[in-house]
């Protein structure tokens, strides 16, 4: 057995209430590495194409990878699903604590299939488990869920990974939460929980960490990796911004750059920013730090309203959940955007996703494509932040019109129509992050965000379909304290395990094939019954607007800018121009077994 | 200062335990966590166990343990105060004892031959009820009285050295020579800590993070949101 | 036949030349210059791109700056040799999520 992985997943199948230990196939661990690249290989085999997301032959897998809980950004998990959201590959990742418990328990990853008959949580204690009765917990928020779970347990070490009220009311953004203050936002996995009636998956390990092949060496690098996210150098700028002011400090930053996003997208760059950013954020609201297993950085900043209608709203907003949320809804009201973020935080929903809904139907608003009337009553003006709560909280609940716009851009966009289509910031039915798509993704990679966008295989967010990122879903690690650059990560990988892949070799070579099985699902399913997948890869027509304010003034991507860089992404990653994978390419990286059921989907065929 | 004698039975009436029966030797230390800037980040129990274990991984060996507490979440450090009455080792039923107190270094020992680990459990059993929970059991390899000894010997004259104190990069741990009466340490379970730190700050703590928008007045309070 | 190159400096490295949105430079180049010749040309006409986007005395761009030349990240080469009609687009290094 390699070194670091627990060695085995655990299946329940709701249906049955029965509890299987799978054991780690060693040549997919060896190939997929773990995390989200394992759970994607289980993902293909243990699912038919065509599976119902929200149906009881849906799986959702929760994973960790060979070095969980071996260092500071290591407990960090994937959760990998059919998404009810898209249609497509379901994808999103968390924090916390809960995933080094479950390394600790014996677990490399929890196997959902099937469907209570009442609400239930999962308890799982080294190697007892449980189907517990979440009857008198349905209902709650986040946060009173765990408190009543580590009540019930007696055990104040208990890890809790929960959904809310939105995953319960099978929302398409619903999140998947842990420790009330780290989301599996995106994509809907918390709705395909509540669809299975499980409220919570509790999780107590005692076991430590798995043997691994050198450990020495493992401790070594991962002590290395606390001395460098505090260090002067490389990413020095960064872990101190992100210390002092949170990932919120990006938004001043980001709208200087002119790639901000506003307004639904309308523009970079807005004068007001500075009300919604870090440093205003830390004097105003600010009462807490909090870090993950390990991690020095403690970028988890939380925020409490104190005064005004709102006051005691108290919620640990970031980046895109602040972008999203405010700024897109042009809500420049601090204690707006804690309270509305305390709302999604607490009701388990993706904050960055109902962000750009709302926007999206400000602009149907103000252009008169969704009437008062419409929108049971709301007065759904910019900036209004009595309606934008309202508004999520309808949709958290599917209530009124919170239930049409539940379902997310997929669902709801065709029975609204008349040109919403247009300014719609979003690709393959899932919602833009908070960069603009003109602007060019500098994590290293030379496309703009609208590429990125176009051809993400979750849909349109920014974190994207890059060897980076799907290998830090992989190993597990996070990809935002850093400290351990590309060729380190390998390196611990490699003591951990007894592994010996190379730097930049197998690293690109791993990346490209996590990136195009992840495409291959996308296009067994179908791709969301749009083929072939160039053209359902595509954007909006406000995507391609000229900017004429501030910082973007001047600033433009035409469509022949995006598919010129399109065609480059798809070329660079082994994808024909209708971005389906080349048959040698799949071959080269050992998925020809993949090949059949693409075929069958049409995806050489005319 | 209000200095009490810390006793089992006014426990509740009294306010944070203050130290006041044995003054430490000249040069005797204690370990004297600042709560309200812990973030829950675990590294002093990584290298708690790295100090104690070895190059091993497993958070149920260290001293110190990371509670995090709802309504919240507040993360809360527990290990061992050095209660000036010690009630775990007046607890040890093993004569001599088992668990006692270097009276030259101050710090909390175990003799692990002769303690009776998890079957006794009557230290553990003390300190839980009376105080904080910081006594534990790891059977069936590591079966004795798994307490704080504030890393006696890992210094370079085998004086204690707590490495939580060294690794934390928040400076929770204060490790120090207390001045007669000056300072004070918890002694209580991570929920009371909890509660206390939210009278002395007033952060939030909440079962619900955020009302319904439909029970809040908004034109009250002036009806400014605020900005 | 004079050798031109376009250079794009995204905002806010287009602070550096006194603008608070895209700066687009025209420059000569001699046949077969580096990069690295290039950047060291501009930022001895222009003090704030030396302050803000190339370190002179280390002969090197400052650790967050990203250089793009026609569409493709330069990845630290700055022996690169740059022709007519390159486009190069300096930006700077961001993130947060």
């Amino acid at each position: 057995m390699m070194g670091g992985y627990a060695g085995k997943h655990l299946e329940v199948d709701l249906t049955d209430g029965s509890f299987k230990n799978v054991p780690l196939d060693e040549w997919a661990a060896k190939t997929f590495i773990g995390g989200q690249g394992y759970a994607n290989w289980l993902l293909w085999k243990m699912t038919e194409p065509g599976t119902e997301p929200l149906g009881p032959d849906n799986l959702l897998i929760v994973s960790t990878g060979p070095i969980t809980g071996l260092a500071g950004g290591t407990d960090r998990g994937d959760a990998t699903f059919k998404s009810p959201l898209t249609g497509l590959w379901g994808n999103s990742q968390f924090g916390g604590f809960w995933c080094s418990e479950l390394k600790f328990a014996g677990y490399d990853g929890i196997i959902l299939r099937g469907m209570a008959e009442n609400p239930v949580f999962l308890w799982v204690k080294d190697d007892e488990t449980e189907v517990m009765d979440a009857r008198h917990i349905w209902g709650k928020g986040v946060a009173e869920t765990d408190q009543i779970i580590k009540e019930e347990l007696k055990d104040p070490l208990v890890r809790v990974l929960c959904i809310g009220p939105a995953g319960e009311n099978l929302c398409g953004e619903a999140s998947l939460v842990q420790n009330a203050q780290h989301y599996a936002a995106r994509t809907g996995g918390g709705a395909v929980m509540g669809s299975k009636n499980v409220k919570a998956i509790a999780v107590r390990g005692t076991k430590g960490m798995p043997p691994l092949a050198d450990p020495d060496e493992c401790f070594r690098i991962s002590e290395n990796d606390v001395k460098t996210k505090w260090s002067e150098r490389s990413m020095h700028r960064r872990t101190y911004r992100w210390l002092k002011f949170g990932p919120q400090a990006s938004h001043v930053e980001r709208a200087d750059h002119g790639i901000g996003i506003f307004k639904n997208f309308d523009e970079g760059d807005h004068p007001d920013v500075p009300s919604l950013g870090g440093p205003r954020q830390l004097r105003m609201c600010r009462v807490r730090d909090d870090s993950c297993t390990y991690c020095p950085v403690g970028c988890i900043h939380t925020s409490l309203v104190r005064s005004g209608p709102m006051k005691g709203s108290y919620a640990s907003p970031k980046w895109d959940s602040t972008a999203n949320i405010a700024q897109q809804t042009s809500m420049f009201d601090m204690n707006g955007m804690v309270y509305c973020n305390a709302i999604c935080n607490d009701l388990g929903m993706d904050a960055e996703g109902v962000g750009n809904t709302v926007a999206w139907a400000m602009e149907c608003y103000e252009k008169g494509i969704l009437s008062r009337e419409d929108l049971d009553g709301l007065d759904l003006t910019w900036g209004n932040v009595e309606a934008e709560a309202k508004l999520i909280w309808k949709i958290c609940h599917r209530e009124g019109v919170g239930d049409l716009l539940a379902g997310g851009f997929k669902h709801f966009l065709p029975e609204v129509g008349r040109g919403s289509e247009d300014f719609a910031m979003q690709s393959k039915g899932c919602g833009f992050g908070g960069y603009q798509p003109y602007a060019w993704h500098t994590f290293g990679m030379p496309y703009r965000w609208g590429v990125a966008y176009s051809v993400n295989d979750i849909g349109g967010h920014h974190n994207t379909a890059s060897a980076s990122a799907y290998w830090n879903n992989s190993l597990t690690y996070c990809s935002f304290a850093t400290g351990l650059n590309d060729r380190k990560k390998l390196d611990l990988l490699n003591a951990a395990t007894g592994y010996d892949l190379t730097y930049p070799e197998d690293w690109n070579r791993y990346g490209l094939r996590f990136i195009l099985f992840a495409r291959a699902y996308n296009i067994r399913e179908g791709y969301g019954g749009v083929m072939p997948p160039s053209e359902a890869d595509v954007l909006p027509k406000k995507a391609f607007k000229k900017f004429t304010y501030g910082a973007a003034e001047g600033e433009q991507m035409t469509v022949e800018d995006w598919l010129e860089g399109r065609l480059r992404w798809y070329k660079d990653h082994g994808c024909d121009e209708r971005g389906v994978p080349t048959k040698d390419a799949l071959r080269d990286l050992g998925l020809e077994f993949t090949i059949d059921e693409m075929e069958k989907a049409g995806a050489w065929g005319t | 200062m209000n200095i009490e004698r810390v006793s089992s039975e006014n426990e509740e009436r009294t306010g944070p335990i203050l130290w006041d029966v044995r003054l430490p030797p000249a040069g005797a230390k204690y370990l004297n966590p600042d709560h309200s800037l812990c973030t829950g980040c675990r590294l002093c129990e990584y290298y708690c166990v790295k100090q104690h274990h070895g190059n091993i991984i497993n958070p149920e060996l260290s001293r110190v343990r990371i509670y995090h507490v709802f309504p919240g979440p507040m993360a809360i450090p527990i290990q061992c105060s050095n209660c000036s009455d010690y009630p775990c080792v007046e607890a040890c039923p093993v004569e001599p004892k088992a668990l006692y107190v270097d009276e030259k270094k101050f710090v909390l020992k175990v003799d692990r031959e002769r303690c009776l680990g998890h079957r006794c459990g009557r230290c553990a059993e003390a300190c839980k009820k009376l105080r904080s929970g910081a006594i534990h059991f790891y059977p069936p390899e590591h079966d004795y009285a798994i307490v704080c000894d504030q890393c006696d010997g890992a210094g370079p004259d085998g004086e204690p050295d707590p490495q939580c104190a060294k690794s934390c990069p928040f400076g929770v741990f204060f490790y120090s020579t207390p001045k007669g009466g000056e300072g004070w340490r918890y002694a209580w379970p991570p929920e009371r800590i909890a509660r206390d730190l939210e009278e002395r700050f007033k952060p939030a703590r909440r079962e619900r993070l955020a009302k319904s928008p439909y029970e809040i007045d908004w034109a009250g309070e002036g009806g400014e949101t605020g900005r | 036949m004079t050798n031109e190159v376009k250079i794009e400096i995204l905002p806010w490295l287009s602070r550096a030349l006194g603008k608070k949105s895209k700066v687009t430079l025209t420059e000569r180049v001699r046949k077969g210059e580096s990069l690295k010749s290039l950047l060291e040309r501009i930022a001895l006409k222009h003090d704030g791109f030396g302050a803000m986007i190339y370190d002179i005395e280390r002969g090197s761009p400052y650790d967050t700056v990203v250089i793009f030349v026609n569409n493709q990240s330069i990845s630290g080469d700055l022996k690169l040799k740059i022709k007519n009609g390159d486009r190069i687009i300096i930006t700077p290094f961001y993130s947060g999520g």
